[in-house]
């Protein structure tokens, strides 16, 4: 009972009388004092948990990354130009399935050419975190390496790799990167990724 | 040379000025860092919350009505991201076990590198844990951010009442833990 009133005037649920008989009761009661004691001490000890030194640069680099985010939001492509490059894309895609006529092929290439024209054709450039395609795209070193994304924009392959994990990645550099290629550079990663057999 | 206000620095952001934004995110950073720390209890969570209230911030300060101060409108975007991205990771936890922890041991590039500073997070976190989302929240703005109770009210969008309500659920519990420890 005096537990709960402590806990009661800590949270200010007492009215003001209430709070004045509590602070009288304070004064003269050694064992509610007690009590309020403990229970404050204990609430101090929750609060130095969080009492902890942590690395400053962290928060230092925060304004470039947040900037390097934003990146992608100012770069606007109209609907029209996005199915247009999506139904190129297919086009492509058809034609070299047919001249090659490699059946083993075909899903290779169609986990790709999915991947970029659903990138191309989402208005707001928002990638899936889940998208399990995704991850095996966006690991390939081939495709990593034309699209000019450094250590840096991937810092986290290996624990990604490893992982199966999409959390670290930076989608939006990548992103970035695909929806500024034109036609013939993302024909040239996907035919070079082919031709390199990397999966 | 007196410290711009926020308000100050707002209007100079939405005038064009980056130097303004740059002000804002360095001086309120570390609160919305600390805030997603203390609901989610581990760096990456936190690290995603807070890059995206800062982007949101650099987006959306032009909707920001100067009503209330700028730090109660940044705890409001953060509060509501820290605790949606808890339910999700709940839910997740939930339908998928085997995925449930990862992030517990996703602990290498931790900004707090110190072993007894780890282990005081550590130990925050299970008090932290064993309450429900809401108390949580209440509690860590309260006890920690320090924030009186018509802040917390406008950040939550709830009542005085239910939020001292709240917390009292919430010292309870959390001093229960630390005497049964």
């Amino acid at each position: 009972m005096s537990r709960d009133r402590i806990l009661q005037y800590l949270s200010d649920l007492l009215s003001e009388s209430e709070k004045e008989k509590f602070l009288d009761d304070l004064n003269s009661d050694q064992t509610l004092k007690e009590e309020y004691q403990k229970i404050v001490l204990n609430l101090d000890k929750v609060k130095q948990l969080n009492d902890v030194e942590a690395d400053e640069r962290y928060f230092a680099s925060l304004i470039p990354k947040i900037k390097e985010r934003k990146q992608p939001k100012t770069f606007k492509i109209p609907a029209y130009a996005l199915t247009s490059i999506a139904v190129v894309l297919i086009g492509f895609f058809v034609t070299f399935d047919i001249l090659e006529n490699g059946k083993g092929k075909t899903s290779l290439i169609a986990g790709y050419e999915n991947v970029i024209i659903d990138l191309a054709s989402d208005p707001n450039y928002n990638l899936s975190e889940e998208f399990t395609d995704f991850d095996i795209f966006a690991s390939n070193e081939v495709l990593l390496d034309k699209l000019d994304l450094n250590e840096n924009d991937v810092d986290i392959l290996p624990e990604f790799q490893s992982n199966n994990s999409t959390e670290y990645f930076d989608y939006n550099q990548l992103e970035y990167q695909i929806i500024n290629m034109n036609q013939s550079e993302v024909n040239s990663i996907i035919k070079e990724m082919d031709e390199n057999k990397i999966l | 040379m007196t410290e711009k206000s926020d308000f100050e620095l707002v209007e100079e952001f939405l005038d064009g000025s980056e130097i303004a934004f740059n002000t804002i995110a360095a001086r309120h950073r570390n609160n919305i860092y600390w805030h997603a720390r203390r609901m989610l209890g581990n760096h990456f969570d936190a690290d995603e919350i807070t890059q995206q209230v800062l982007v949101v911030l650099y987006e959306k300060l032009n909707t920001f009505n100067f009503n209330s101060a700028l730090s109660t409108w940044i705890y409001s975007i953060t509060a509501k991201r820290a605790i949606n991205q808890l339910r999700k990771r709940k839910v997740r936890e939930v339908l998928n076990f085997d995925d449930a922890h990862n992030w517990k041991l996703s602990v290498s590039d931790d900004i707090v590198r110190n072993y007894e500073d780890k282990e005081k997070l550590k130990k925050l976190n299970y008090v932290l844990d064993k309450l429900p989302f809401k108390q949580r929240q209440i509690f860590v703005l309260r006890h920690f951010d320090e924030l009186n109770y018509d802040e917390i009210a406008e950040i939550t969008n709830r009542s005085v009442g239910s939020i001292k309500a709240n917390y009292f659920h919430a010292i309870k519990k959390v001093t229960e833990l630390m005497e049964n420890e």
